[in-house]
């Protein structure tokens, strides 16, 4: 298998679980947000906010194809990944995608849990959260490879199980 | 899509979807003057719920049952029963949105293909949720077939290769209501272990109806075995059936195979009870064939709806056997058959 591209919409643990499935092959693993940040030097939403959607997409792009030269790597994407097209074009024709899953009213329990976040709108946090989760979904659902539903609030170390076998990779 | 009724003289309509605010049975044909034992069919509930058994799935749901009609102090009327049960599970929001892939093994694909829709909080009317409508009729109609001395027990007998040797339907183990207890420490071990692996297994499940009197089925399109075998096939997750020693009777020769009498009564039982689509008066014996749970925790490939390839992984609320709970289900169905082929056969009165 070439790399491993994890998606899902934010939160639903791309970083946690790409860490620990990494270490579980014995592979490489990077976080692009986090890669983005070490070459920009600064927090993503700094960027965004300075330079627009278009610009971050590009250097999305840009870090990823710094990357994705070494071989058999776990990736995981950032929340927007489903946005931005020259992206999910490049991640589907050099490995799979695997969309983790979660349920709406799950993953919104799961944000809440922080606070109300930036990216949703205080007067309409549900509505805004359904927008940008069904319009993520369809996207991920569309271009994965492999779609797996994660349990609600299961422990991380299951969720990698889970990952591996749905995977074929558990021995 | 009609077909939600079961049943003639007493007969039984279920209604509702898995994640709606409420499903329910409308109960129709019941004697008068019974006095209903509402905390024996709250506990049949109990029996088929997630977490009233431990080889189920570990949500929390519980099925409160709330009778709006046909009874008056606690007496039966006549009159239509209807039951609901409230889910009180109901998170806000919370369906699914796996709505455009479409699961292996459920039924997505054909209601989809048939309906153009599909009920995306977990499967609508196809979900095992609504058996508990059914189990809620069934308790009913176990208490009215009691009152004529006719019992029902069922039981897990086998567990993917585990089998049960015995028969002590005196002494079932608590999980799987299996009449080997032995053998039942092996299938929960087995459960176990397919649970780990994220995968599920079926079973069989046996049912054995004690003190029926000889005369129950109407030949021949109502016979009792024809009847039955409709109840329970229009189970969801039950693929096969079989009355008395069933499919191993056609490797038999007829001089194995008949039920001799003498005046004493009948020496064997390949029939399971059951001669020309009527009760023999012996005991009333088939097996029903579970399959694995389809929701499963392993990568299968399926498509969307624009008829994309994906590697799907169906995981959340599952168990990975669901033959412990679907025992009371099966009861039910037995016990809701029964009774309408008495009342056909002998009237309320009887």
């Amino acid at each position: 298998m070439s790399h491993i591209f994890l998606c899902g919409i934010k939160h639903s643990g791309k970083t946690t679980i790409g860490k620990l499935l990494a270490k579980r092959l014995g592979r490489r693993w990077y976080d692009l947000d986090r890669e983005i940040e070490r070459k920009i030097g600064e927090p993503i939403r700094t960027f965004y906010r300075a330079f627009g959607q278009e610009a971050f997409q590009q250097l999305e792009v840009e870090v990823l194809e710094a990357i994705i030269g070494e071989e058999n790597l776990v990736i995981s994407l950032g929340g927007g990944a489903a946005d931005n097209d020259p992206l999910m074009k490049m991640v589907k024709e050099r490995g799979t995608l695997v969309y983790l899953y979660l349920e709406e009213a799950h993953l919104l329990e799961r944000i809440l849990r922080g606070g109300i976040p930036p990216f949703l709108d205080e007067e309409d946090v549900e509505g805004s959260f359904h927008r940008l989760y069904e319009r993520r979904n369809r996207r991920y659902s569309k271009d994965c490879n492999h779609l797996i539903q994660l349990p609600f609030d299961q422990a991380k170390e299951e969720n990698v199980e889970l990952v591996l076998s749905s995977l074929g990779l558990k021995e | 899509m009609g077909h939600n009724t079961f049943g003639n003289h007493f007969s039984v309509t279920t209604f509702g979807e898995s994640h709606g605010p409420a499903l329910g049975v409308i109960v129709d044909g019941v004697e008068s003057g019974f006095t209903v034992d509402l905390e024996a069919i709250q506990k049949e509930m109990d029996r088929r719920r997630p977490g009233g058994n431990p080889s189920g799935t570990e949500r929390n749901e519980i099925d409160k049952l709330v009778i709006l009609s046909g009874l008056y102090e606690g007496v039966t009327t006549g009159t239509p029963i209807a039951m609901i049960l409230e889910s009180t599970n109901q998170r806000p929001r919370d369906y699914s949105h796996l709505k455009d892939v479409f699961r292996p093994g459920h039924a997505d694909w054909t209601f989809y293909r048939k309906y153009g829709i599909r009920d995306i909080r977990g499967g609508g009317r196809s979900s095992g949720r609504e058996t508990s409508a059914r189990v809620a009729a069934g308790a009913l109609a176990k208490q009215l077939l009691a009152k004529r001395g006719i019992t029902i027990r069922a039981g897990v007998v086998q567990v993917g290769d585990i089998v049960a040797m015995k028969r002590d339907w005196e002494d079932p183990d608590p999980i799987l209501a299996c009449p080997d207890r032995e053998a039942a420490v092996s299938m929960v071990r087995l459960i176990e272990t397919v649970r780990k692996e994220n995968d599920s297994i079926g079973g069989v499940i046996e049912c054995i109806v004690r003190g029926a009197p000889v005369g129950l089925g109407e030949p021949v399109f109502g016979k009792l075995d024809a009847l039955l075998a409709h109840a329970i096939l229009s189970i969801g997750a039950v693929k096969g059936i079989q009355f008395g020693s069933g499919f191993a009777l056609s490797a038999m020769r007829g001089s194995q195979a008949n039920d001799q009498r003498t005046k004493d009564g009948f020496l064997s039982n390949h029939s399971g009870g059951i001669l020309g689509g009527i009760s023999s008066g012996q005991d009333i014996v088939f097996q029903a064939a579970i399959k694995p749970t389809s929701s499963i925790g392993i990568g299968q490939r399926t498509v969307d709806k624009e008829g994309n390839d994906v590697t799907l992984t169906v995981t959340g609320r599952h168990d990975p056997c669901i033959c412990g709970r679907a025992v009371v289900v099966i009861e039910a169905m037995t016990a809701i058959t029964l009774l309408d082929l008495y009342y056909t056969a002998f009237g309320k009165d009887a």
